[in-house]
């Protein structure tokens, strides 16, 4: 206590921290004239309310505008909680007798301690964390300063400055409802010192003093908020507000939500160095990108990451805190300042990646709370103060040039620039704050002028004045420097002490009412004991004035006796005397004066002496201690020992024993702590692949989804436009248009065939043939049916598109199953087997099927003649076959229209022509018919292996077809021919008779049918299951497929009555059959009962009628022979007559 | 234009494999040409309308396989035709030779009820190639000798004489029909069919006097 006069003059004492405190006696008066003033015009709360919200309302549209960081940018904070101060103080005047009170609660600490201004700062961020969640965004802005040349006195900043302080708490306590909120919040206001810097960042009120007309709308949000707001408002330190730029790191923009933002200080390794740079990053929930900063006030990022396709990983040897982001484009190795906080970034990202992805996706959130770490790693809370909005004011490393970004020179030349312009802003509403601060003092200096309290506001001290409740204590604080007198030093101390402690006691006495009374009594004692100390002094006094007074007493007596003596030399006798006894006197003084000496010496000795032993105390107590450590080593290193039976127990051994075993714990340590870094990162790099595949699988979902939806929709296109077309041909086929609509339907039928069918196709582009090379939907050649023909194509497409994937899986799983454990030459006929094959035989394992059915069929001439094929090849090269010239013929006209045949100089032809001409060989019977070409194609196609197609084409051949099949005439085929009329007539009664009444001979067009088994008659979709069908269960698959394809057209046909158009229809219409499944289900299904036997019979029948017809025919053909000759005689003696005539 | 009822004419093309019996009926029919036609197994045909004198005449032209063995089945086929094209290939001698063959073959099995006057047209075609080994001379001596048949010589690929070959075609066709049944039809028929006198002037020397 050095009772520098604080009390007696406490502006002396503020001035050193609030410099701004001068004048306070004009500043009173002027608020007492505003406040008359605004009584006046009797509208207290609206004159000044009415000013303010409009400000607010431009300034908020201002900062809308601008960068959220300059919105936060706390350079003007003081000012603008001024403002508010001022604000809510001037609107409410019903709570002025609590303000007074406050206001007496608070003067001392005010004055006392220049810290308090920071607990103002605590208490506004307090405040602010409470409730008000609007942030106040109001800015300066270079029109203000216009507003305040009106205003006057600019020496009366500083002043106000002062007076607004205590007014913001005036008002802040007035503002918050009751004194037990004050008594609260004021007991918060010692804890609340270190958060300082977080009130710092509190966001500026710059031109809320700016008053353009409110509107009525906003008077009352105004009357809340601010009111609010003027809590916050911190007394305008003395702090330039250079200095606040300084002390404070300004956070990033807030996210509005409620989570905390992503964003923090990671080191970023980059540059062509490779050097680590501090970089801020700050997550972007919006665009799903990680921003980069060089600072966390800057406004333009140095780069980002896009994380939407990105992958998280971190190495382990590396420095712990590393890690990696890895974008399609680059790879970002980013550094954290811990292992926790690098993992904490890891799951975060990891997190808002999949957040991001949800929302992308269906942007319905209730998908999105996925459990993203899941079972991996724990979830990890935010390491306070290295992550979020507050790590920004984590102090960074400041050297200059250390942390910028080489690779982006503009961006920060941006950012400086911005830095730049920050600052003249601040001077900016520096400049405003000292022009236009004036004339918001009066009104709050009126306020409180107006309130008569007690006579000491008047005094020069300007210390707020006794509250009415407390006149005990205000007596005690205010008594001393009121009375004005001049106290003797030991009582002044005395008060200053009891006012110390008066304000000490203050909280405690505040925080219960109730309390009151005995605080009071406490209060009473305090003085009672300073009083008795006062006595004591006094006391001492009287103490020293007896002394002074025996001493004079002393020298009175002296000066009598001398004065007593009456010669000269009795007095110069007593001079002497005295003399004598003065100087022994001395002498005694001076030997005291020497022992003193020599004691202090002694002293000085022993003093060194107990330093030495001390020295030598602690020395030994470190011995001791040290010692103590070895024992208790030693002593581990036995139980170590002796635990551990193996190691010998010998001192020496175990000493090394124990060296040795230390290395190896540290090592088995150091091994311990790789294998928990190793499981931390098997488990993060788990977590990322879970997340990457759950990633992977959501889009390959999604992508499933679309395409099924695009098949859909493009099905659902060709149905349409296949619907026009087949409307544009009946338009066509009604005779009785009139010409001009008939030109028209004409036009547009040549517009919708313009397209082609090329246009169906190239939806589809890879997909224009199939796996075996048929074009997937057929050529229509015939000019006059190409528009029924591009129907039918759109419908086969249509139909394609919306069951491509139908089925099949169940079936694939279903033939996996029947082949898994079985060996190829276990074909073994079954009706598992027959459904199966009737379903299909999956592409995947057709190849295998076919050969295992091959095989099956030919086995015995194929154990026989192991090396059949290659024999015959080689017979083929060296010996003429008489077939070969047809089969050259054949050859590049088999399968024109497949991929694998096309190509005159395709290897498959060659392989196709080596087949054809073993098989020539091999059958001489049969040697080539044209159609083999076909079979062989195919099975070539399917089997991929000359070999097996040559034993694929035996099969059918020889095996499956009945006997003559192939041979000269055909017979056998010609009486399958008759075999299918009559299964016609039964099976399809309907349509047999509509053929027989239009003359229709079906052979015509079923003959192929069976010599090749629709090989190039039957879109490849249903030519291969009708294959696989057909070599498993013979030729009756052939009957059943035709009978089939009839019946699937059957209503068709019937409408048809024209025989020509009939047989127009039947050449082409196997190629509209879109519907394999359909199909199938009819020939095995609706074809039922399909006995063999029946099929034998009527082929027998058949077989023996042709015969003898064909015998007739041979008859008759030698008759005509014999017959020809002599007719030819004749024509030759008539042709000659003729020629001679023409001669 | 009247509105009469159309004739169906039946047009049979026979000939060895490979002489281009397909291409024939695709350039006149569709005006295609392709390297690539598939071997014709078992028939095929197409059917063009044409005009002849203010009437409409299907043609319905059936191609057949040319391999020896399907004769028996062409059998089929043969009926109710109401012209034969027997085409050979002018590169290719054997097919020439094998026109007897065939022509005796569909008189005996297609039973035309007048055998001696069933319209036949003989088509040389592959005029387009050069090693030509059948020489007009022969061809035409051929044909004179069966009855004064009409020779063309053809390219399905350039579809030269084409046209004029199938004008006749359908001209004997319809003259064979008319004999038949169809006795209106043949009153209707104007007689003789001219042909365009630029027709005329570049078939006459290929076609055989007649």
């Amino acid at each position: 206590m050095n009772g520098s006069g604080s009390a007696g003059n406490p502006s002396a004492a503020s001035s050193c921290s609030l410099p701004a405190h001068a004048n306070e006696g004009t500043l009173k008066t002027e608020f007492q004239k505003k406040d008359l003033q605004s009584r006046e015009s009797g509208s207290v709360p609206g004159s000044q309310k009415n000013q303010r919200p409009g400000g607010t309302k431009q300034a908020k549209e201002k900062t809308d505008r601008r960068d959220p960081h300059t919105e936060k940018n706390p350079e003007n904070t003081p000012e603008t909680n001024r403002r508010k101060a001022e604000d809510s103080t001037s609107s409410k005047d019903e709570s002025k007798p609590d303000r007074r009170q406050a206001e007496n609660l608070f003067p001392d600490q005010t004055k006392l301690d220049p810290l308090s201004k920071s607990t103002d700062f605590g208490l506004g961020a307090d405040q602010r964390n409470l409730g008000d969640p609007v942030r106040p965004k109001h800015e300066q802005e270079p029109g203000d300063s216009q507003d305040c040349q009106n205003h006057k006195d600019l020496c009366h900043a500083d002043q106000k400055t002062k007076d607004e302080k205590r007014n913001s708490f005036i008002t802040f306590l007035t503002a918050e409802k009751d004194v037990q909120n004050k008594l609260h919040i004021s007991e918060s206001i010692e804890e609340k010192k270190p958060e300082r810097l977080q009130h710092f960042q509190d966001p500026p009120h710059l031109n809320t003093h700016k008053s353009p007309p409110p509107s009525p709308a906003d008077q009352k949000r105004h009357l809340d908020l601010p009111a609010k707001r003027s809590a916050l408002a911190p007394p305008a330190p003395p702090l330039t507000i250079e200095a606040f730029c300084d002390q404070m790191q300004p956070g990033p923009a807030g996210s509005s939500s409620g989570e905390p933002k992503l964003c923090g200080f990671l080191m970023k390794q980059g540059g062509p160095l490779r050097a680590w740079k501090q970089r801020w990053f700050t997550y972007e929930e919006k665009k799903n990108q990680l921003f980069y900063y060089r600072t966390p006030n800057d406004v333009m990022p140095l780069g980002w990451v896009e994380l939407s396709g990105a992958t998280f990983t971190y190495p382990l040897k590396s420095e712990p805190g590393t890690f990696q982001i890895k974008t399609p484009e680059r790879t970002f190795i980013l550094k954290a300042v811990t292992q926790e906080l690098m993992l904490y970034w890891l799951q975060q990202l990891q997190v808002k990646r999949w957040q991001h992805r949800m929302m992308s996706m269906c942007s319905d959130p209730t998908n999105n709370n996925n459990n993203t770490a899941d079972d991996f790693l724990p979830v990890l809370k935010s390491p306070i103060g290295l992550v979020g909005e507050g790590a920004a004011s984590v102090p960074m490393t400041r050297i200059p040039l250390a942390n910028v970004s080489l690779k982006h020179p503009l961006i920060e030349i941006q950012n400086s620039v911005h830095c730049l312009r920050k600052r003249s802003s601040q001077d900016w509403s520096q400049s405003v704050f000292h022009v236009e601060a004036p004339p918001r003092i009066p009104p709050n200096t009126a306020d409180t002028v107006s309130t008569p309290t007690s006579p000491n506001l008047s005094t020069p001290s300007g210390s707020p004045s006794p509250s009415p409740p407390l006149p005990l204590l205000n007596a005690a604080d205010q008594a001393p420097p009121a009375d004005g007198r001049e106290s003797p030093s030991l009582f002044e101390s005395c008060s200053r002490r009891v006012k110390a402690r008066s304000a000490s006691t203050l909280p405690v006495r505040r925080r219960d009412m109730a309390s009151q009374s005995s605080d009071r009594i406490g209060r009473l004692q305090q003085e009672k004991e300073m009083l008795m100390e006062e006595v004591k002094a006094q006391k001492e006094l009287v103490w020293i004035l007896h002394k002074a007074l025996e001493a004079s007493q002393l020298e009175k007596r002296t000066c009598a006796e001398f004065l007593a003596e009456e010669g000269e030399q009795e007095r110069l006798e007593l001079l002497r005397h005295r003399e004598r006894q003065a100087a022994d006197l001395r002498g005694r003084l001076d030997e005291a004066k020497m022992e003193v000496e020599a004691v202090k010496k002694s002293l000085a000795e022993k003093a060194m002496q107990v330093a030495e032993l001390q020295q030598n105390n602690t020395m030994l107590m470190e011995k001791n201690t040290a010692k103590q450590e070895v024992i208790i080593k030693l002593s581990d290193q036995v139980t170590a020992c002796l635990s551990d039976p193996r190691r010998p127990n010998s001192s020496s051994a175990g000493r090394i024993n124990s060296q040795t075993l230390k290395q190896l714990r540290q090592e088995n340590n150091n091994l311990k702590d790789d294998i928990e870094a190793y499981k931390t990162q098997n488990k993060f790099l788990n977590s990322e692949i879970y997340q990457l595949t759950k990633l992977w699988r959501k889009s390959s979902e999604q992508e499933k989804t679309l395409m099924v939806k695009c098949a859909f929709l493009e099905a659902t296109n060709c149905q349409v436009e296949s619907r026009y077309l087949g409307v544009l041909r009946r338009l066509q086929e009604i005779k009785s248009l009139h010409p001009a609509q008939r030109e028209a339907v004409q036009k547009m039928i040549e517009d919708a065939l313009k397209g082609e069918l090329k246009s169906v196709t190239k939806l589809s582009v890879d997909r224009d043939h199939d796996e075996y090379g048929f074009k997937i939907i057929p050529d229509y050649e015939v000019e006059d049916m190409k528009l029924l023909a591009k129907i039918q194509a759109l419908e086969i497409r249509s139909h394609n598109l919306l069951h491509q994937e139908g089925l099949e899986h169940p079936l694939l799983s279903r033939w996996a199953q029947y082949l898994a454990g079985r060996s190829d030459d276990d074909f073994i006929i079954s009706p598992e087997l027959k459904i199966l094959v009737r379903e299909g035989v999956p592409r995947e394992y057709r190849q295998r099927v076919w050969r295992c059915l091959v095989r099956a069929r030919t086995l015995t001439s194929q154990e026989r003649h192991p090396q059949r094929y290659q024999q015959l090849c080689e017979k083929s090269r060296t010996a003429p076959n008489p077939a070969s010239r047809q089969i050259q013929l054949d050859l590049h006209r088999t399968l024109t229209t497949n991929q694998h045949f096309s190509s005159p100089s395709s290897p498959a032809l060659q392989q196709l022509r080596r087949i054809l001409l073993a098989f020539s060989w091999h059958n001489p019977a049969i040697g080539y018919c044209q159609g083999l070409n076909r079979l062989a194609a195919l099975a070539l196609l399917v089997l991929q292996s000359e070999e097996d197609a040559f034993w694929c084409l035996v099969a059918v051949v020889e095996a499956i077809m009945p006997q003559d099949y192939y041979t000269k005439n055909l017979v056998a085929s010609q009486a399958d021919q008759r075999v299918l009329k009559d299964f016609m007539a039964e099976k399809l009664p309907r349509l047999a008779s509509h053929f027989e009444d239009h003359n229709i001979d079906v052979s015509l067009i079923t003959f192929n049918w069976f010599l090749v088994v629709f090989v190039e008659s039957l879109p490849s979709d249903i030519l291969m299951p009708l294959w696989d069908a057909f070599l498993y269960e013979g030729t009756k698959v052939i009957f059943r497929y035709t009978l089939a394809l009839f019946k699937y057209k059957e209503d068709d046909i019937l409408k048809i009555h024209d025989s020509v158009e009939i047989y127009q229809y039947l050449r082409f219409f196997t190629k509209t059959v879109s519907n394999a499944r359909k199909l199938t289900s009819i020939a095995f299904n609706d074809m039922n009962p399909f006995p063999s036997r029946l099929l034998k019979n009527r082929r027998v029948l058949h077989l023996e009628r042709l015969q003898a017809e064909l015998r007739e025919l041979e008859e008759q053909q030698k008759e005509f022979i014999t017959e020809s000759v002599v007719r030819k005689d004749k024509e030759l003696d008539v042709m000659v007559s003729e020629d001679d005539e023409d001669l | 234009m009247t509105s009469r009822k159309k004739v169906l004419l039946k047009v049979i093309i026979l000939g060895d494999s490979g002489v281009g019996k397909t291409s024939l009926m695709n350039q006149y029919a569709i005006k295609t040409f392709s390297n690539q036609y598939k071997a014709t197994i078992g028939a095929d045909f197409l059917t063009k309308e044409v005009m002849v004198d203010d009437r409409v005449v299907v043609l319905q032209i059936w191609d057949t396989a040319g391999q020896e063995r399907f004769q028996s089945v062409n059998v089929t086929y043969y009926r109710g035709a109401d012209c034969c094209v027997l085409v050979f290939d002018v590169t290719a001698p054997d097919t020439f030779k094998s026109l007897d063959s065939w022509m005796d073959h569909f008189l005996i099995e297609g039973y035309p009820r007048h055998p001696e006057d069933f319209p036949f047209v003989v088509l040389g075609n592959k005029i387009d190639l050069e090693n030509r080994q059948v020489t007009t001379k022969r061809a035409q001596a051929w044909c004179q000798s069966k009855n004064n048949i009409p020779y063309f010589e053809t390219s399905a690929k350039d579809a030269t004489n084409l046209e004029q070959a199938f004008q006749t075609i359908v001209h004997n066709a319809l003259k064979q029909a008319s004999q038949g049944t169809d006795v209106e039809l043949y009153h209707d028929f104007p007689e003789p069919i001219v042909f365009g006198e630029n027709d005329e002037s570049k078939s006459s020397a290929k076609r055989c006097s007649c």
